[in-house]
């Protein structure tokens, strides 16, 4: 049987609703039960009908006392009580379940992840701070996603999400592990040396984030956090004074830092006054009105479970899914794209959102110093991202100063490969001046129309990978084959692999920049948030007036909701750490005597012959007066294809051919991005 | 490890069909947020392969791999002359993993939390985590725990004894229906709301008054079955009593809230169904007797 299509829209909302916001959006129907209070006054004896009491006097409990005393029942009657019931009491229930059911998913699956994966359950050593930190992450990722949902709903489910998560559970973040298991060795272990630990200390390290320096990095950072944060705080002035739901803002600017597009600056689009009026009616409605704001509940309450899904995916085993750069060292893999010593000192104690301000209630009276804290939060906020600005192009810089491609050409001339076959045209004709255009390949023999593109397309593409038939000509197997000889190891210079692992971290630094950003946003939010409520705090009555004490509360109420996005004075220390840590990779870069960009160009020097092989200096990379190489091709004179003047034949069929002519690297590392 | 643990189920492989097709309809119709590349990939998969899919055919599912942090294009990552399957397996009995507790689990939550898991850690594996890609499986899930079979309406099988249309059999059966369900509620009956609501409320898992309830309504129609009803009345009386066994077995369901909240979901809509047909002729019994 198929529930009808009303039910599961419903299921969906239910799944996600009762997990997160456990009661909050979904109160018991006052607006309606009003209307029927009278009614169930007279067949119950008290209107406050709640989960508890649910069917003492309800359905077939009510039918059979009525059958019982032969009392008739109006069918009008019984209509509305069973509406009655039906929201108030099987509703309510289902969420319940469905609430149960999110925890049971969660939690099987997390055992079955420790059964499968590492078995052993002392690798999660606090199982329930476990599971919450999933939740807890879940919520974050979830109010982030759907805060930046075009759906007018999205953003009061944010607030709501974050405002009724904050209040049921403060937490910390759960604590390095790694030196319980391992031992003392757990250094030796992150240094790269497998054999300290070995497989326990690797189970312990990937499955736990707190245990590696990427996963704790970003429990630790509270700007990795921040991306729900940056979502509750952002609006926490709108929460305030909406009844705590927020404004939905877009992006009106954005801005391209480092080939990743950002937000500059967001116009309110929607107030949340608007947004107030607009949920209330979507949580008391009746089930009509339900099925009809169906598709963009639903739409927005999915992306709610798709956040429980990818938090699954990042949360319980996070650090097993990221690939490692290079693959060959599978078993070993951890430490590879780390954020290096960055954060490492501070992992541990890092503060989570939730419990940013230590302490579940604002004090009105200290509202001039959370106001400073924020002030000097949002100050180094900016300097951190400014110190970040500054690092990367340095090592950009110092990656250029090496011989050879950069560190991922590899995969990137791979994926740029793949990209180009995927475009390719579907038709035969097409294709074939498709990779002619490109490539200067020239399909021949007497092959027909009846040929399958794709089949032809994905053997041209195969070639051209290396993959399919005649490997020992595949352009990019070959350059591959002929880069890894000219620039090895052995043949390069000393300082290469320091600048390498530099070259790896730079996603890490970007992220913490873009989070960094976040983390501004939500301190200047909570700035404005807190000079709302001191302004109301200065125009509260004398305390000897009799309103005193309720305008206090209530206003106590609207301070506690913005406590989520409020910093602590150990977020600025943080934060403080994390600036002196980049301070000192920028001297480790760029010291003009001892530097990795010094310590390249000396060594160039001393190693002419590699020197000519240097990739060119972006010009805008380079100080000024530094000379730059003006050739990018990586194998001069090289012919990348077969011996003679042509590339490989191959043989698509025994009637089917392609010819594959030489190639200047130059052109082959221009098409595929390789620099 | 058995991989057979991995394998989806015959529903599963039905709902991945479903969502195949759906994924790559809503895919191809939307192709704004996919690039070609994308695309292209997409085209050459299905969701049972990618759940399935093993590469190097080393044993270890591509998503295993992605876990444990092999290549999934190589059977022995490491290349110490022991493939990665094998690795993995002797690993795990070092650690003290005893892989049968994997297949313990058979209850239905459970089957479903892993096939969630695996699927999603397929699709991401392979890039295909995105939004519209999750948004689409996660509307499918929700139809698919709420798809379940009908409880089969037993009715055809009820021999109700029927008598004459008369004032006294009226009577008569009147105070034997009354009598049985007073009887009934006196154990129970029509308290199953309460049960369950203080089951959730008091966060207790156990359920052995809700099956209790569950025995009455099974009892209520066995004992509404010996009396016998005036033809007027017949087929509501035959039909009260088939939908008593069909509310006794939602309630059955209802009772795995704990173990296996899909079953006790299912078992509520089940329910709300059955139990409103045992409400209306109740209601018909109490015109019949006014």
């Amino acid at each position: 049987m198929q529930f009808p299509r009303f039910f599961s829209g419903f299921l969906s909302i239910v799944l996600t609703i009762s997990f997160i916001f456990q009661g909050m959006l979904f109160p018991i129907k006052k607006a309606e039960a009003s209307k029927i209070d009278s009614l169930i006054k007279s067949v119950a004896g008290s209107a406050a009908v709640g989960l508890a009491s649910c069917g003492a006097t309800m359905g077939v409990s009510f039918a059979t006392e009525k059958l019982l005393s032969l009392q008739s029942v109006p069918s009008s009657e019984s209509s509305q009580i069973g509406s009655f019931i039906k929201e108030n009491c099987m509703d309510p229930i289902a969420r319940s379940v469905s609430q149960q059911l999110l925890a049971k998913l969660t939690e099987n699956t997390i055992n079955w992840i420790n059964t499968g994966f590492n078995g052993n359950p002392f690798y999660i050593k606090d199982f329930d701070s476990y599971v919450t930190s999933v939740a807890d992450n879940s919520i974050k990722s979830t109010a982030s996603k759907i805060s930046q949902s075009n759906s007018p709903f999205s953003a009061k489910i944010s607030s709501s999400l974050i405002i009724s998560y904050v209040r049921s559970n403060q937490e910390t973040t759960p604590d390095f592990t790694l030196d319980k298991i391992v031992g003392d060795n757990w250094q030796q272990f992150s240094d790269g040396d497998f054999k300290q630990g070995g497989w326990d200390a690797w189970l312990a390290t990937t499955i736990l984030p707190q245990n590696n320096q990427i996963g704790s990095s970003f429990l630790a950072s509270d700007l990795a956090t921040k991306q729900i944060e940056k979502k509750v705080s952002s609006n926490n002035q709108d929460i305030a004074q909406n009844d705590g739901f927020l404004s939905m803002k877009k992006c009106v600017e954005k801005e391209v830092v480092f080939g990743q597009e950002e937000c500059k600056k967001y116009e309110t689009v929607t107030p949340g006054s608007v947004i107030s009026e607009q949920l209330k009616k979507v949580s008391l409605t009746g089930n009509e009105q339900l099925q009809n704001t169906e598709d963009p509940v639903d739409a927005a309450l999915n992306k709610v479970f798709t956040a429980l899904l990818n938090n699954l995916i990042q949360k319980g085993v996070s650090s097993l899914t990221t690939n490692v750069p290079g693959g060959s060292n599978a078993f070993g893999g951890y430490g590879s794209n780390s954020l290096g010593g960055l954060l490492s000192g501070t992992g541990a104690q890092g503060a989570g959102w939730v419990n940013a301000a230590g302490s579940q209630e604002i004090v009105l009276e200290d509202l001039p110093n959370y106001l400073q804290i924020q002030q000097e939060y949002a100050q180094k906020s900016t300097q951190l991202q400014q110190k970040i600005s500054t690092l990367v192009p340095l090592i950009y810089q110092a990656d250029f100063c090496l011989p050879g491609p950069r560190p991922t050409w590899k995969e990137e001339a791979s994926s740029q490969l793949s990209y180009l076959s995927s475009s390719a045209p579907s038709s035969i004709y097409a294709l074939i001046n498709y990779f002619q255009n490109i490539y200067g390949l020239t399909l021949g023999g007497s092959f027909g129309l009846t040929y399958d593109p794709t089949t032809v397309r994905n053997v041209i593409v195969g070639t051209m990978e290396g993959r399919a038939h005649s490997q020992s000509g595949a352009y990019l197997f070959g350059y591959k084959d002929y880069i890894n000889q000219r620039f090895s190891g052995a043949s390069q210079i000393p300082i290469a692999s320091a600048i390498n692992k530099e070259y790896t971290e730079i996603e890490s630094y970007n992220t913490l920049k873009t989070l960094s950003g976040e983390s501004y946003e939500n301190a200047m939010s909570s700035i404005s948030s807190i000079n709302y409520i001191s302004n109301l705090f200065n125009q509260l009555p004398d305390k000897n007036d009799p309103t005193y004490a309720d305008k206090r509360k209530e206003l106590q109420k609207k301070a506690d909701n913005i406590l989520p996005g409020i910093y602590s004075e150990e977020n600025v220390d943080l934060l403080d750490s994390q600036i002196q840590e980049i301070d000192s990779k920028i001297d480790y870069v760029s010291n003009p005597s001892s530097g990795l960009i010094a310590e390249c160009q000396n060594e160039l020097l001393a190693y002419p012959s590699v020197a000519k092989e240097r990739r060119p200096y972006p010009a805008q990379l380079l100080p000024s007066g530094v000379n730059y190489q003006t050739s990018q091709t990586f194998l001069p004179g090289v012919t990348i294809g077969s011996d003679g003047s042509f590339g490989p034949t191959i043989f698509i069929s025994d009637y089917m051919t392609v010819d594959t002519p030489a190639m200047n690297p130059s052109i082959f590392e221009q098409k595929l991005g390789i620099y | 490890m058995t991989t057979q643990n991995y394998l989806p189920s015959k529903k599963l492989s039905i709902f991945l069909l479903i969502f195949l097709v759906i994924f790559f309809s809503l895919f191809f119709f939307n192709k704004k947020n996919y690039s070609n590349n994308e695309a292209a990939n997409i085209k050459n998969i299905s969701a049972s392969t990618l759940v399935l899919n093993d590469q190097d055919m080393d044993g270890l599912y591509d998503w295993e791999e992605s876990l444990w942090g092999t290549d999934p294009k190589q059977k022995d990552s490491d290349q110490n002359g022991i493939n990665d399957k094998e690795e993995t397996e002797l690993k795990k009995n070092e650690l003290g993993i005893t892989t049968d507790q994997e297949s313990t689990s058979a209850n239905q939550t459970d089957q479903l939390a892993k096939e969630i898991f695996s699927l999603a850690v397929s699709l991401n594996q392979n890039g295909l985590l995105t939004q519209e890609g999750v948004e689409n499986l996660t509307k499918i899930l929700g139809d698919q725990i709420l798809t379940t079979e009908e409880i089969e309406n037993p009715e055809s099988e009820i021999q109700v004894q029927v008598i004459e249309n008369s004032a006294e059999n009226k009577e008569k059966y009147k105070a034997a229906v009354l009598k049985t369900i007073e009887s009934a509620k006196n154990k129970g009956f029509g308290g199953e709301l309460t049960e369950f609501s203080k089951i959730i409320a008091e966060e207790s898992d156990n359920t052995e008054n809700l099956e209790k309830i569950s025995q009455t309504y099974s009892d209520l129609a066995d004992e509404l079955i010996q009396i016998k009803a005036p033809e007027e009345i017949s087929s509501i009386h035959k039909s009260l009593i088939s939908e008593l066994i069909r509310t006794s077995l939602s309630i059955n369901l209802m009772s795995n809230y704990y173990s296996d909240p899909i079953l006790s979901l299912r078992g509520i809509f089940l329910y709300k169904k059955y139990s409103d047909n045992v409400e209306k002729h109740l209601y018909s019994l109490l015109s019949y007797f006014q």
